[in-house]
């Protein structure tokens, strides 16, 4: 045996995977947990008989395996990386140098639909943990050659490929450099999926609300590529971060441009209108309801007084308490197997609907008002963005159980002063309302038709033309 | 973080805008009624509080204490009461006949004074009655009595002639201006006082007691002076400009035509001593109990006639009566001290020279529709 071999072998802990072979003068070793057994005995076995000398044994590899990745390698060190990538290594007796040959096996799931965001209209495919298809699935949308993947390997046990894919003459060199460089920052452990590493692309500004965009849809990433965005793949994790991101972009949907330009104009405005409602409800509730109750109109007051009549809590602690419960029973949701979803609907609906009105524990009202704030905040189909508004949202509330409409104003007054200070690479968060900017309004709450946005956003590229005459 | 801390010290700094309150701490008052009885006043408050039970009605109180001062009786209706009385909903106010012959000024400043009170309500003056009794007769088609006599108000007065809007801000706003004086809308109670307060009321499909609005009170400055007719309460309301739909009966043969205006404008051209009314009103015909020939264009030249003489002889009467009790409801001095502050000044009384002002009206109207039906059918089976 080759003594390397035996190297690898003690340096792995004889770990049950490991396979070694002796063929004549050559010992290959692979683990079989990441290699494919019929790509090594049918390519492997048959093309290495009798040969002793190592250009040799290259050339005849050379020759006979086309489909595979060939590499010869001196550092016994960067064994350990290709072996687990499920490469095979070839030692000849005599010499220090050994081959390293592609013999992977498929351990993906194959390209499905987007669970997390779906559409009606438009490509169905998402990214997948595979490195390769994801980067595929951007190529062969955006066939141009300016669109360039640059790879680093981030984690010192996980060696994760990170990749990073812009597009050359649109994407602006100093936001590529920015990423670079805090992704040359990276010292961890190991990244398994790229929610790792966002923590480390950001700046050191505390805020809930995301500084990109986490899809795992290649549509949506394109779109945002050809706007200049620059895109992040970490290997094994379908999650792709696009960046810069605005608060604008998480009130979009790739689905917008599939549709005409009017329709998707009136999504859009829906979706500003829950962005506001799911923040602004409970807290202005529970506003009118112990502070300015001449806001209400007489009739409603007297129904909403007849409702509260029988709840023994403050306004305050009941709309939390069911607050409160929505949400656990969201997160149960997630959790839970999908088998459990038919109980937890009953539990749901019947329980905390109605029994807890007719127990006298909360009033109908606040079941409209958290229904009406959990199904606008549905609308946002990121996480991070659902996470900030219920961050928001209970901030509002809290001011709002001492000072009223003032609280509102106040936190209203403070979160917008916080979204202003918001910079993701260098970007405003409020663009294009704040500073104002005309040519991006065009496609942030107005989408106009297609032919007459002919403008990529100013505020990330300086090469702002892309369609029509100049 | 630290700006945050500050600017929430801030709030708890702002106490003026301390008033948590539960909307269960509070008896929400609809309604307001004043009676004026032998140097003191009774004020009764009408409570509205929303249904328990989903299909319950809403419950209704009426709780009434006196007091040397409105401000007095209102707490010492608190005495009875395990809420804190709530009046930033008040819808209406009714004064007792009594009440408003004394003067309202008591009322009128406390309710201006209160930060509480939203001033968006209606004034009116209760005919023949305790001004209480009217907050407690339930109707089925409102659930509650200050509702049913709002939208009462609300309602007619854009389809009538004879009701007008006197809002308390409109109220308020005659008392404080130069040479004009306030009117309001009367209610009256028709039927069985005691059985029109019965829960079994509203189930009823005759009412055995309902309120109704009446004709108009004409005030000088905080005092009711006297009550006019329904033929001088659509006149007066005429030369106020105030009149949506106006309908004028006119003998046609045995029977009435009915015309109504459809469209209504007054100009009023303002002199020292003389008074230029200008109307010009378009109507349509909504009703005729005769057989006349419509489509001849000299009868409906003769019947705008006809309807510009009613016009003019409902105008007459609601002047005369303005100027026989001597106040100007209709806002001429107030036109004139506009025009002329300096002459107006010198005047020490208007409301005395105000029965020697000329006021000249003219009355164009025009009959621009027949309705649905372009003949009458007495001229169809001749």
């Amino acid at each position: 045996m080759h003594p390397m071999v035996s190297r690898i072998k003690k340096r792995l802990g004889n770990s049950t995977d490991i396979v070694d072979r002796q063929i004549n003068n050559i010992t290959y070793i692979y683990l079989e947990s990441v290699s494919s057994d019929d790509k090594v005995s049918n390519f492997l076995n048959k093309s290495i008989t009798k040969i002793n000398n190592f250009d040799d044994l290259l050339i005849r590899l050379e020759n006979s395996i086309y489909n595979s990745h060939i590499t010869t390698l001196n550092d016994l060190e960067e064994c350990y990386y290709y072996l687990a990538s499920g490469y095979t290594c070839l030692f000849i007796k005599g010499y220090t140098k050994y081959i390293a040959i592609e013999t992977k096996t498929k351990l993906d799931r194959g390209i499905t639909e987007s669970s997390s965001e779906p559409l009606i209209r438009g490509p169905k495919d998402s990214f997948t943990e595979n490195h390769a298809i994801n980067i595929g699935l951007i190529r062969k949308r955006i066939k141009d050659p300016n669109l360039w993947i640059e790879e680093t390997k981030i984690g010192r046990r996980t060696k994760t490929k990170v990749s990073v894919i812009y597009i050359k003459d649109i994407a602006q060199s100093r936001h590529i450099k920015m990423i670079k460089k805090h992704l040359s920052n990276i010292d961890i452990d190991g990244i398994i999926d790229s929610g790792y590493i966002r923590d480390y692309l950001e700046n050191k500004q505390k805020t809930s609300f995301p500084k990109m965009i986490s899809t795992e849809r290649p549509d949506l990433t394109c779109q945002n590529l050809l706007n200049g965005k620059i895109v992040i793949l970490v290997e094994n994790s379908p999650i792709v971060l696009v960046l810069p991101a605005t608060l604008d972009d998480f009130l979009k949907s790739s689905e917008d441009y599939y549709q005409k330009s009017i329709n998707a104009t009136f999504s859009r405005i829906l979706r500003y209108i829950a962005f506001f409602v799911t923040i602004l409800t409970p807290a202005l509730y529970i506003a009118l309801m112990t502070f300015n109750q001449e806001m209400i109109p007489d009739q409603l007051l007297i129904s909403l007084a007849g409702q509260r009549s029988q709840v023994p809590f403050p306004t305050f602690v009941e709309v939390l308490i069911f607050i409160i419960t929505f949400e656990i029973l969201r997160e149960a949701d997630i959790r839970s197997p999908s088998v459990a979803g038919a109980s937890m609907s009953i539990v749901g609906a019947l329980v905390l609907g109605d029994a807890a009105v007719a127990a006298g524990i909360v009033s109908p009202i606040v079941i409209i008002v958290v229904a009406i704030t959990s199904i606008c905040e549905l609308v946002f189909s990121d996480m991070d963005m659902a996470n900030a508004i219920r961050q928001w949202r209970l901030i509002f509330i809290f001011s709002t159980i001492f000072t009223g409409i003032i609280g509102i104003v106040v936190a209203g007054i403070v979160l917008i002063i916080k979204l202003c200070s918001i910079e993701s690479l260098n970007t405003p968060y409020l663009i294009p309302f704040s500073p104002l900017n005309i040519n991006i309004i065009k496609d942030s709450i107005f989408l106009v038709p297609a032919n007459k946005r002919t403008k990529r956003p100013d505020y990330i590229t300086n090469n702002i033309k892309k369609a029509g005459e100049s | 973080m630290k700006r945050l801390l500050i600017a929430l010290t801030f709030i708890l700094l702002l106490t003026g805008c301390w008033n948590y309150r539960e909307l269960n701490d509070y008896a929400i008052a609809t309604g307001m009624a004043i009676d004026y009885e032998d140097g003191e006043y009774e004020v009764s408050l009408l409570f509205t509080n929303g249904s328990k039970k989903e299909d319950e009605d809403t419950q209704v109180t009426v709780t009434s204490e006196k007091g040397k001062t409105i401000y007095e009786a209102i707490k010492n209706i608190s005495l009875s009461m395990p809420k804190e009385i709530y009046i930033s909903h008040l819808s209406v106010i009714v004064f007792s006949e009594d009440m408003a012959i004394h003067g309202i000024t008591p009322a009128l400043d406390y309710l201006l004074r209160e930060p509480q009170s939203h001033q968006n309500f209606y004034l009116i003056v209760a005919k023949d009655t305790k001004a209480k009794d009217t907050l407690t007769i339930l109707t089925p088609l409102a659930d509650y009595p200050s509702q049913n006599i709002t939208a009462n108000i609300k309602i007619t007065e854009k389809l009538q002639g004879r009701i007008t809007n006197a809002s308390f801000n409109n109220f308020v706003s005659k008392i404080l201006q130069k040479g004009v004086n306030p009117i309001t809308n009367s209610i009256i109670i028709v039927g069985n006082e005691e059985e029109g307060t019965k829960k079994e009321e509203q189930e009823n499909s005759v009412a055995s007691a309902y309120t109704k609005l009446d004709t108009l009170g004409l005030f000088k400055n905080d005092k009711l002076i006297g009550w006019t007719t329904m033929e001088e309460s659509i006149g007066i309301n005429m030369l106020l400009g105030d009149v949506n739909i106006l309908y004028l009966n006119i003998p046609c043969g045995n029977n009435n035509m009915v015309i109504t205006s459809t469209s209504y404008k007054v100009k009023n051209n303002i002199d020292k001593n003389k008074v230029t009314v200008n109307i010009n009103a378009n109507g349509m015909i909504k009703e005729v109990g005769c057989s006349v020939n419509l489509e001849d264009p000299k009868t409906i030249k003769e019947y705008e006639q006809k309807a510009e003489e009613k016009m003019k002889e409902y105008i007459d009467m609601g002047i005369e009566k303005a100027k026989s009790l001597k106040t100007d409801i209709f806002g001429y001095g107030n036109m004139i001290y506009r025009k002329y502050p300096n002459y107006f000044n010198s005047i020490k009384d208007w409301d005395e020279i105000f029965p020697n002002l000329e006021i000249d009206v003219n009355v164009e109207f025009t009959l621009a529709h027949k309705g649905s039906l372009e003949q009458t059918i007495g001229e169809f089976t001749k």
